[in-house]
């Protein structure tokens, strides 16, 4: 302790303050818990990956061929009701493609989750930089071409987008036609709605007084914004991810149904009905053949078959539940571990909220 | 001062008060200014995606000469309604402007009935889900809107044409999923299978090509009845489905609205909670509500074209999924696919213009009170 009257400067150094160690995963998850909807949310995904690790093991190299069967193609309508499920095809059979729907749906689930996975990886890589870049920087030039760019994009729906540029890329070069170009222009033209709805966000944390006092002490712009901005503004991302699933199963289910099942022609210039469907793909479909396992596609064909378009005959549930579940599950999934997640955000900014207000509340 | 730059107590005739100092002018003007440029953007976007390929495959149009020749025609082309040929089946060879004065009005009546019945759900539903703090309805909001957004549209519209085809048989003589104006089998019931002169190719009708208006001019009221319910039927559908889209968002919009300090202020002068909701929550969701619907537009757009399709529809769903699907454009060189292209970013980008305007007139935040 100094002398009464003495200048703090005039002492000994002091050691400087050890920086606390940053707490492992497990203490952090023990301090924060994740909660139930995340956990159930985690779950659930695993249960996906797991089914697709499966699949990739058990089929190898056939992975990409659905298992066809001629046998089962074009059955006389009386013959349908007994392809329902059974222990030997528990999700029954789809007679458009001549096919056991529950290894369709397993060899199907790699190739979706792949698909997803990378849209959505583009979609949070441009939407959620460029959205916190242009809320950083509101008003600037750099804020108004983002959001240029961006609403002119989102003038047009963004499907239209994807079948545009593959329909260009089919004219030059027919054989580039493919999922992994489809996953990077989709994931191009997807990301307007995050950058506008991060934006929001990222404008309202730049002007918090932590990022003034951030300023004060001499922050670079680029600490300021990976430091502060972009983990602050992912609240709108968490919210948007399970929203941009739909538009990516719209074009993989609407397009092949309205191929096979609305035009009501055998694609051979006349409309004279088909005797059965015989499903094939859309001009600039993404995928390399119509017996390609993909639950969009089967979604599209179990539909078509089970519930036939200006008949009302008998509906046939087995055709098209299944995958219909498998998708809205991991839509489910989805949602479930981003709306978890945003919750604990919420809830850190509370308690950190209620340990500041505790901080200054006066002392009776 | 709120929301402008004129003083308190400024005369309105005050020189001072230019009408270019006029906020809503000064914002007219920007905004208007982007409208074109916007819509130059997506063209030149369109050109390199569409057209730059056709011209490498057909070796015309290379060089920078070229690409500037090449955009130039497609722009005249675009804004003057030189849009080509239909290559769809039914209408082959036909200039695609007439094809679209055909099928343009049915596709706007059934949007006006669609968006009607809509907002009469969409605004209140959204208001109370955002008002309300009980956790059962906040749940089921997230998971009606979820489900609502992943579940494909044409899995909504089938399971109701099932339902109601054969009720839909006995009473209308009609079936309920072919088109919004009766079908040929109607015609027969009623009208021993002639047409009257003002109906156009089976499904199209004279002269405003709008079927309830001009059934209405002629009289035939019984037309009038099956239209009537095929197009309400129909704009069902698309309600149910574009409901749930714009739940979510609209939900979000409340909640923020219902948590501001004038309505804790009005609360506690004793405002009754109805009236807080309805008048003063509601006015102030209004505009955003409107910037919501804006964003949500080409969904809402996605969700009528698949319906159109699902009820077979000659209408602008039908052509676009034909464009998208590669079954008219590949016959046409891509161009009803670009012209499709060109007309929704013209919509869009033309409505979201008007919704500023409207947002900007309507917003409370925004009225100047000397």
């Amino acid at each position: 302790v100094s002398a009464p009257g003495a200048s703090p400067a005039s002492g000994p150094p002091r050691p400087p303050t050890p920086v606390p160690k940053r707490p492992r995963l497990r203490e952090r998850l023990r301090r924060r818990p994740l909660g139930a909807e995340t956990w159930a949310g985690l779950l659930l995904l695993g249960v996906y990956a797991g089914v697709a690790v499966s699949a990739i093991v058990v089929f190898g190299s056939s992975l990409d061929q659905l298992p066809v069967n001629d046998f089962w193609i074009g059955p006389p309508p009386f013959f349908r009701a007994t392809l329902g499920p059974s222990l030997a095809h528990p999700f029954g059979v789809l007679p458009g493609l001549g096919t056991d729907q529950f290894q369709a749906v397993w060899k199907a689930t790699p190739y979706d989750l792949a698909i997803v996975a990378g849209i959505l990886l583009f979609d949070v890589a441009l939407g959620w930089t460029l959205g916190a870049l242009a809320g950083m920087t509101e008003g600037s030039l750099l804020d108004s071409t983002i959001r240029f760019v961006g609403d002119a994009f989102s003038a047009v729906p963004s499907f239209f987008w994807v079948i545009a540029v593959l329909a260009g890329l089919a004219t030059v070069a027919p054989g580039t036609l493919n999922l992994t170009v489809f996953v990077i222009v989709f994931g191009f033209v997807i990301w307007p709605t995050t950058a506008r709805t991060t934006r929001e966000r990222a404008r309202t944390v730049a002007r918090e007084p932590f990022l003034e006092s951030a300023r004060a002490s001499g922050a670079s712009r680029t600490y300021i914004y990976f430091r502060h901005v972009l983990p602050n503004s992912t609240a709108p991302l968490l919210a948007q991810i399970p929203i941009d699933i739909a538009p990516i199963f719209f074009v993989l289910t609407v397009l092949p149904w309205f191929w096979d099942c609305a035009l009501s022609t055998n694609h051979s210039g006349s409309s004279a009905p088909v005797p059965y469907l015989v499903p094939t793909n859309p001009t600039y479909s993404p995928l390399p053949a119509v017996t390609f396992p993909e639950w969009g596609n089967l979604l599209a064909v179990g539909t078509c078959e089970g519930f036939p378009l200006s008949t009302a005959g008998p509906v046939f549930w087995w055709m098209f539940v299944p995958t219909l579940v498998a998708i809205l599950g991991l839509g489910v999934a989805t949602a479930l571990l981003c709306d978890g997640l945003a919750r604990r955000a919420s809830r850190d900014a509370v308690s950190v909220e209620i340990r500041r207000r505790r901080r200054t509340k006066p002392r009776r | 001062m709120r929301g402008g730059t004129v003083p308190y107590g400024m005369p309105r005739s005050s020189p001072d008060r230019a009408w270019r100092r006029s906020p809503l002018v000064r914002f007219l003007l920007q905004r208007a200014a982007l409208v074109p440029a916007q819509l130059l953007f997506v063209l030149l976007v369109l050109y390199l995606a569409i057209e730059e390929p056709a011209n490498i495959a057909l070796q015309q149009n290379l060089g920078i000469a070229g690409f500037f020749r090449g955009f130039s025609t497609m722009v005249v082309n675009d804004f003057t309604g030189n849009w080509g040929l239909s290559g769809f089946i039914q209408y082959k060879g036909i200039a695609l402007t007439q094809v679209y004065a055909w099928m343009l009005p049915q596709s706007v009546e059934l949007a006006v009935f669609a968006l009607g019945i809509s907002t009469a759900i969409a605004y209140p539903v959204s208001l109370w889900s955002g008002w309300t703090r009980r956790a059962g309805v906040d749940a089921s909001v997230q998971a009606t809107s979820l489900l609502g957004t992943i579940v494909p549209v044409f899995l909504v519209g089938l399971p109701v044409i099932t339902a109601l085809f054969f009720g839909f048989i006995s009473v209308f003589h009609d079936l309920p999923d072919q088109g919004v104006v009766p079908t040929v089998d109607w015609w027969f019931y009623y009208n021993g299978g002639t047409f009257p002169s003002w109906i156009v190719d089976t499904r199209f009708t004279q002269p405003t090509g709008f079927p309830l208006i001009d059934g209405a001019i002629h009289g035939a009221w019984s037309f009038e009845v099956v239209t009537l319910f095929k197009t309400l039927l129909q704009a069902s559908v698309i309600a149910l489905v574009y409901v749930t889209i714009f739940l979510r968002h609209g939900r979000t919009v409340a909640r923020a609205a219902s948590r501001e300090p004038h309505l804790m202020a009005a609360r506690s002068r004793g405002v009754p909670e109805r009236t807080l909701l309805w008048k003063h929550t509601g006015r102030r969701v209004r505009p955003t509500f409107l910037l919501v619907f804006a964003l949500t537009l080409p969904a809402y757009l996605g969700t009528q074209f698949v319906v159109e399709a699902t009820f077979v529809d000659p209408g602008i769903g039908f052509i676009s999924l034909s464009a998208l699907t590669g079954f008219e454009s590949v016959a046409n060189g891509l161009e009803g696919l670009e012209v499709m292209m060109f007309l929704l970013a013209l919509l869009v980008i033309v409505w979201l213009f008007f919704l500023d305007v409207a947002a900007r007139r309507w917003d409370p935040r925004e009225v100047v009170r000397p």
